[in-house]
């Protein structure tokens, strides 16, 4: 890592210590058009070396499109801007480049997404979400699905991966916490449950911690067991900008961190359909069951 | 420029709001000993120290170390953490080491009884799943009981910290059995606290200053001797 990489990461670290300022939920209005830029951070230990730490830093700048009656088009780039991993992560690459379409009734709020997914999978996806009280959810995902690679070289792989995730979702208002339970198939084909609790903090943040157990989830080199745990961080940035400009700046509306304690880079993981998908905002912006980004 | 130095000790003082002490894993406590203090709830600690061979346990290598850690209080009665300790193999080469604390507050402190906390530090040995036993210990690991009690007099608060931990890593069994120190904020500035503390093979000094209402800085001497120090910053 350059000195001037060096100083760019501490800049970017301390501009995610808040200081005191409100996140605000962006408006989605017809006609907005919203560039914004996050930072997508990957890290791994090596021991028995000078450099035990090594570093993935991609800068992901973005826009979304509200066209009006719930429309949304998004485009995401990854570029790398520190990387100690390889020549294979060197390549600029598109990230995310999806329409997505949301509809309400009553409690149910659907959301339904075609294109380009993070974590290389291209395809068809819907969600869904049931109130069925202020304190329970229902809430599910099933999605159509192939792989694609666009750096070096471009590739894609047939359509034919049908996988699915049904939740249930416990709130309790009064102490902003969440109990969650999840299953069903992810991306690489394996199966598993999560039982996930998570604090919403009053401003900012989300801390949680899962325990999870696939049929495929960890490495049995190093464990026999098939459970594994971890935590998740989710933080909210402020400096949103006036949601009331047609065209704004802006930096991505959060940072979100989640530690595998197998360190397992594809047992039980799903893509993401949107650049700025999280567990405290949830997947349908006019939808406040639970915190609801608030 | 003394002027100028003087004036942004001031407002640092003046902005001072943080009245909490971490260890050096995260948690609140004192030094190297555990206390029934807790962090604010709904706050989050990111920091560091680097810590002197004498004050980080043995077992891996006999050298100076960096650590740094992710500590959280979602509510007021429980803290947890996440620190990285970079074991030095030689002058050029490290380990990371990963390791977890936790630590819970069943009794609050009250006007006649004092706070009790239970606590486990690096529960997990190794891979092969050993818990807090003899056979492959983490290198931190600990269990402990802790009580403490705050009064106030002499232009201050003092907090009287009492505390009982186990240390299955035979080497540093010295550290296991009855331990505790005491702590002193000023009525002036309670963002400062001196404490005083006997970790179970000598005794440590250290002091703690909050500064701008986010940052947190503890300086460490071990036994009148070793140095050690941290930066932590709180986001609420």
């Amino acid at each position: 890592m350059t000195k001037k990489q060096f100083i760019l990461c501490i800049c970017l670290f301390l501009s995610i210590l808040g200081f005191h300022a409100r996140a605000q939920e962006t408006d989605a209005w017809p006609g907005r058009v919203e560039f914004f830029a996050g930072v997508d951070v990957n890290y791994r230990f090596i021991s028995y070396t000078s450099r035990p730490v090594e570093l993935l830093l991609y800068v992901t700048p973005a826009v979304k499109w509200h066209p009006g009656k719930d429309w949304q088009l998004t485009l995401q780039g990854a570029i790398p801007f520190v990387n100690l991993y390889g020549d294979y992560y060197r390549y600029p690459r598109i990230n995310i480049a999806a329409l997505s379409k949301e509809l309400y009734a009553g409690n149910f709020s659907f959301k339904f997404s075609g294109g380009l997914f993070s974590r290389q999978r291209y395809g068809l996806d819907a969600k869904f979400q049931w109130a069925v009280t202020p304190w329970f959810a229902l809430e599910g995902q099933i999605s159509w699905t192939g792989f694609y690679e666009m750096t070096n070289r471009w590739a894609f792989s047939a359509m034919d991966r049908v996988t699915g995730l049904l939740s249930a979702r416990f709130y309790i208002p009064k102490y902003r916490t969440e109990f969650r339970i999840t299953g069903g198939r992810y991306i690489y084909a394996d199966y598993g449950l999560r039982f996930a609790w998570m604090k919403h903090f009053s401003r900012f943040i989300s801390v949680g911690a899962f325990v999870q157990t696939g049929d495929h989830y960890g490495n049995l080199t190093l464990s026999p067991v098939r459970l594994g745990a971890g935590a998740q961080l989710i933080f909210m940035l402020p400096w949103q900008g006036n949601g009331k400009k047609r065209v704004s700046f802006r930096p991505a509306s959060n940072i979100r961190l989640t530690y595998d304690y197998k360190s397992d880079e594809y047992g039980m993981k799903m893509f993401a359909t949107d650049p700025e998908e999280n567990e405290r905002s949830g997947n349908f912006s006019k939808s406040h069951w639970g915190v609801g980004g608030r | 420029m003394k002027r100028k130095v003087l004036l942004l000790i001031i407002a640092a003082c003046l902005l001072g709001q943080v009245a909490s002490a971490q260890m050096y894993t995260g948690l609140e406590g004192l030094l190297h000993t555990p206390s029934a203090e807790m962090g604010t709830s709904e706050s989050i600690r990111v920091g560091g120290h680097y810590l002197n061979r004498h004050f980080i346990p043995k077992g891996y290598s006999d050298m100076d170390a960096p650590v740094f850690y992710v500590a959280v209080t979602p509510y007021e009665w429980v803290e947890a953490s996440y620190m990285v300790t970079f074991w030095k193999e030689s002058q050029s080469s490290y380990a990371p080491d990963r390791a977890f604390f936790l630590k819970v507050r069943p009794l609050k402190e009250g006007k006649w009884w004092p706070a009790l906390v239970v606590g486990v530090q690096d529960p997990i040995g190794s891979a092969k799943g050993f818990y807090l036993t003899e056979d492959a210990p983490g290198f931190y690991s600990n269990l402990f009981l802790a009580a403490t009690k705050h009064f106030h007099f002499l232009a201050g608060e003092w907090g009287f910290h009492l505390a009982c931990r186990y240390y299955p890593n035979k080497g540093n069994s010295s550290w296991s059995g009855i331990v505790g120190g005491i702590t002193w904020r000023p009525d002036f500035y309670s963002p400062l606290r001196v404490t005083a503390e006997y970790y179970g093979s000598g005794v440590n000094l250290g002091i703690d200053a909050g500064l701008f209402g986010f940052l947190h800085l503890q300086l460490i001497l071990q036994d009148f001797k070793y140095l050690s120090g941290g930066i932590c910053v709180e986001i609420k």
